[in-house]
């Protein structure tokens, strides 16, 4: 083991060096009050650099001895292929570990050299930095599973690539709460254990060598081949989705919509051509009325999209970000700190500074302002106002034991106009001479009633995405009205079209989950709401039929090419489960076996041998 | 008879579309130097690869120390010395740190007789790899492997690329170390007289078989050569023992094979003929590999009978 790891010294005390510099010096993108004191938010740049510098590590760890030519002279020795994989993500880790020590230390220094705010001793947010970083472990073992594959090398980056999309994105909503706040713990957790699965399948892989003139084996085929299938399989659904929606909204934009006009309700259609609005009839055919911007009145009709979560590669939020104001800076997790001297002072509510609750909002009055900054805690009985005088914060309560429901600042021309307002259950209070005034009933005792509502609206009912009944149950001046959205024109029979097509080519298996699934408002990427709850039934049955068709298009084609029976199972099996993609991959994987079609060559027996005639070498 | 160190039998392979090895068939015994021969392109390396389980075989089966080179276990490759055509060390090391490397890899490698070998090749231990010359980084791929103590050592064309000087002295260090190892050695290489000196047995790789196999003693026993004038009227011979009739100003140069002394009395009777001298083994690598006679294998099976006699 030393003596491989000394061997792979080059790449792994330059990654180590390198990487700690790279990723140290990315937390500069922001101050070191936002990077070490309080937090930012996301930290963009060292997500994205150590998302980077692992793929590289990985593949530099899978491919160092490919790269110089070295596979063999290293293959040939009495090494297991298990100590050489061993000795390989040993060098991955070291790596790992050196940067998770040195890069708070370089950014450390790289902050000394570089802002003037700088102060030792503030590690605050080093547990964030450590988060974003863990995604050092998927990405390492990306890099490393992938350059291990027996695949070429563009075959390699594809799928790196996948892995990288459908990790990322996996341990994005993982670790996401509804609001889009990311939990450090199952950020990190779901990062180490997609790194250890796929330091597996690069351990794995790493036991083939690459040979495209044989068929793959069955350990490679059911061990990595299948997993890589299944990852490129969801991430194919992922962006079969994203373009379902898309298709699905244009067809919505293609629609004519109801509008009041002369006195009735009618429909109405923008030419995609001329841009011109005309009433359309019932077939959504153009009437030969053309329409001005004050002919008609618009209705509402709130037709629900059902869009997508969408793939992330992006870095994980752990809070809110952090404000500043007049001099104080409230961090997400509601500790505060000021400025003082080019030092920093934490700050909290009384002399005992105790800290604010998390989401407390902060808000100053510009330049004079430190006198005037206040916070204010989510749900809290009193408005924290700063003393500079005290060196802290002290309170102010909401009159009547009212509650901070909502703080903001009104719109005065200038700042020092400007005053702290405050919306309670039962107030709103404005901040004046230390002492909250009442200065009206709050927002949800007033008329929230806009323009928009008041238009008429007409209700959507059956409403299944691409098709849906119209209802307007008349009023005073309007009479009922009710119309069925159904593709009908060109345009919006192409746009369905295209919706059931991207439907069709669908994994099977992805589509009977969605099809067991009820309708909701929201769905997941990897399911398909056409056929939620079992509507569309004959989508379903295309779904399965194509798979069938490309799985028996599948196994004839491997039979021609002379593969054995368990390879054309398994591309069978893979092909009804993921549907046409699977069959596109087998076509990739399994290339035409020239061996296989041709007769055994007959024995040679040498010219001039030496061998007497009966101990001739034959097979 | 003792059991084989490398043994093909009926080894097929192929390269896209195209056949590269078609059922070889030939067997190296304890402490036999082999020298695999054939032009560029014949399936030497190929061979190699397959038997050093680099590569797999398409058909036949092949066993090295009587293991399937299919699916050799590291036990099995420590018995193995192996100096490729490209003589790859890792870049980044020294002499010394490679003799590191291969005493910390191979639990048989000899310190001292690689200490040894490299004073006496003037390889210091500080050098840096990619400062060596080509010849040096041979020489010291040669000595690494020779120093693993291994039973079988594999050398692919080790002297491509060096001056004849060079050449010469990287045979020299290779019959050196051999001296007194007693391993086997599969060599394949393009340098004739080079292989004479060395090699026990030939075998000549053409079309992905071998055309010859055999000692190199019963080579030059059964192999003749000898020039021919006939006479007005009279034509060259033909048959199986005749390798080749190459046309020449007077007469014809032939190479027979296994000649009957009746076949040397007809040759008299119906023309001058040169006492028959064996040839050199380019000589013969020419006669049965050379351009114009790119056929000799499809002859008749029943016609290419070997006569016993000659085995080691």
């Amino acid at each position: 083991m030393n003596r491989l790891l000394g061997k792979d010294s080059v790449w792994w005390l330059f990654f180590a060096c390198a990487g700690s510099a790279a990723l140290g010096c990315s937390l500069t993108e922001h101050s070191f009050l936002y990077s070490f004191v309080a937090s930012p938010g996301a930290f963009e740049a060292l997500y994205y650099v150590t998302l980077g510098a692992g793929v590289l590590l990985g593949a530099v760890a899978a491919c160092f001895d490919e790269a110089l030519g070295t596979r063999e002279f290293l293959a040939q020795r009495p090494l297991a292929t298990r100590a050489i994989v061993r000795s390989r993500i040993h060098g991955c880790a070291t790596v790992m570990a050196v940067w998770f020590v040195l890069v708070p230390l370089v950014g450390t220094v790289a902050f000394w050299v570089s802002d003037r705010l700088f102060e030792f001793g503030w590690f605050r947010q080093v547990p964030a930095h450590w988060a974003t970083m863990t995604t050092a472990v998927p990405a390492t073992a990306i890099g490393f599973a992938a350059g291990s594959l027996p695949f070429a090398w563009w075959a390699r980056l594809l799928n790196a690539g996948v892995a990288v999309v459908v990790v990322c994105t996996m341990a994005w909503w993982i670790a996401a709460d509804a609001q889009r706040n990311h939990d450090c713990t199952w950020f990190a957790g779901a990062n180490v254990v997609a790194g250890v699965l796929l330091f597996a399948v690069g351990a794995r892989a790493s036991c083939w060598t690459r040979d495209p003139d044989l068929p793959l084996p069955r350990g490679l085929r059911v061990g990595i081949v299948a997993p890589l299938l299944v990852l490129a399989a969801l991430l194919f659904s992922a962006f079969n989705r994203e373009a379902l929606g898309d298709a699905i909204w244009k067809l919505h934009r293609a629609y004519p919509e109801p509008v009041v006009h002369a006195g009735r309700v009618a429909l109405q259609a923008r030419d995609s051509v001329d841009g011109v609005v005309h009433l359309v009839d019932a077939e959504h055919r153009p009437l030969d009325i053309t329409l001005g911007r004050r002919d008609t009145t618009e209705m509402r009709h709130p037709v629900p999209l059902g869009g997508p979560q969408s793939v992330r590669v992006e870095a994980p939020r752990f809070g809110r970000w952090a404000h500043t104001q007049g001099g104080i800076t409230l961090g997400g997790d509601g500790v505060a700190f000021v400025v003082e001297r080019s030092r920093f002072r934490r700050v909290g509510k009384g002399p005992e500074q105790a800290p604010f609750a998390p989401g407390s909002r902060v808000g100053g009055l510009g330049p004079r302002g430190e006198s005037q900054t206040v916070i204010a805690e989510p749900l809290g009985s009193d408005l924290w106002r700063y003393d500079a005088s005290e060196g802290h914060f002290v309170a102010t309560a909401l009159p009547d034991g009212d509650r901070v429901v909502e703080f903001e600042w009104d719109d005065a021309a200038t700042d020092e106009q400007r005053e702290a307002v405050v919306e309670g259950a039962r107030g709103v209070y404005a901040l004046r001479g230390g002492q909250l005034i009442r200065i009206g009933e709050p927002r949800s005792a007033r008329t929230t009633e806009s323009s928009n509502d008041k238009l008429p609206e007409v209700r959507v009912q059956d409403y299944d995405l691409l098709s849906w009944r119209a209802e307007f149950a008349g009023d005073g001046t309007l009479a009922a009205w009710s119309h069925e959205f159904t593709p009908r024109t060109l345009a919006e029979r192409w746009h369905a079209s295209v919706a059931w097509l991207l439907s069709s080519v669908r994994p099977p298996v992805l589509q009977a989950i969605a099809a067991a699934q009820p309708v909701r408002d929201r769905w997941p990427v990897l399911l398909d709401p056409l056929v939620a709850n079992w509507r569309r039934p004959w989508l379903l049955l295309t779904t399965l039929g194509l798979a069938v068709g490309c799985a028996w298009s599948v196994r004839n084609r491997l039979q021609r090419l002379g593969a054995d029976a368990p390879a054309r199972r398994f591309w069978v099996a893979a092909t009804l489960l993921l549907g046409p993609f699977a069959a596109l991959v087998s076509w990739w994987a399994e290339r035409p076996r020239a061996w296989a079609k041709h007769p055994l060559p007959l024995p040679r027996v040498p010219r001039i041998s030496s061998h007497p005639v009966g101990q001739q070498v034959l097979p | 008879m003792s059991a084989p160190v490398v043994e093909f039998a009926g080894v097929a392979r192929w390269f896209g579309t195209q056949p590269v090895l078609q059922g070889l068939s030939f067997r190296v015994e304890p402490g036999q130097v082999y020298a695999l021969l054939g032009r560029n392109g014949a399936g030497k390396t190929t061979a190699l690869r397959i038997l050093l389980g680099f590569l797999q075989p398409h058909a036949g089966r092949a066993t090295v120390l009587g293991h399937d080179c299919t699916a050799l276990p590291p036990a099995v490759r420590g018995r193995i010395g192996y100096v490729g055509e490209d003589h790859r060390l890792y870049p980044t090391m020294t002499v010394g740190d490679a003799v590191e490397f291969e005493a910390g890899t191979r639990p048989s490698f000899r310190r001292a007789f690689a200490d040894q070998a490299l004073q006496r090749c003037g390889l210091p231990a500080d050098r840096r790899i990619p400062r060596l010359s080509r010849g040096q980084r041979a020489q010291l791929s040669l000595v690494l492997a020779v120093a693993s103590n291994p039973e079988l050592l594999v050398c692919d064309d080790p002297a491509l690329g060096l001056d004849a000087v060079m050449r010469r002295e990287l045979l020299d260090a290779l019959i050196d170390l051999l001296a007194d190892t007693g391993c086997a050695v599969l060599l394949s290489s393009h340098f004739l007289h080079d292989v004479e000196r060395i090699a026990d047995r030939v075998g000549i790789l053409h079309d992905g078989a071998l055309l010859v196999d055999a000692t190199l003693d019963d080579v030059k026993r059964r192999v003749l050569r000898c020039a021919w004038s006939p006479r007005a009227g009279s034509s060259p011979p033909s048959g199986p023992h005749v390798l080749r009739t190459a046309p020449r100003r007077d007469g014809h140069d032939l190479t027979l094979l296994d000649a009957p002394p009746e076949l040397f009395a007809q040759l008299r009777a119906t023309g001058e003929l040169t006492p028959p001298v064996p040839p050199s083994l380019e000589e013969l690598f020419l006669d049965l590999a050379g351009p114009e006679r790119p056929g000799i294998l499809r002859e008749p099976l029943d016609a290419l009978a070997a006569p016993a006699g000659g085995g080691r």
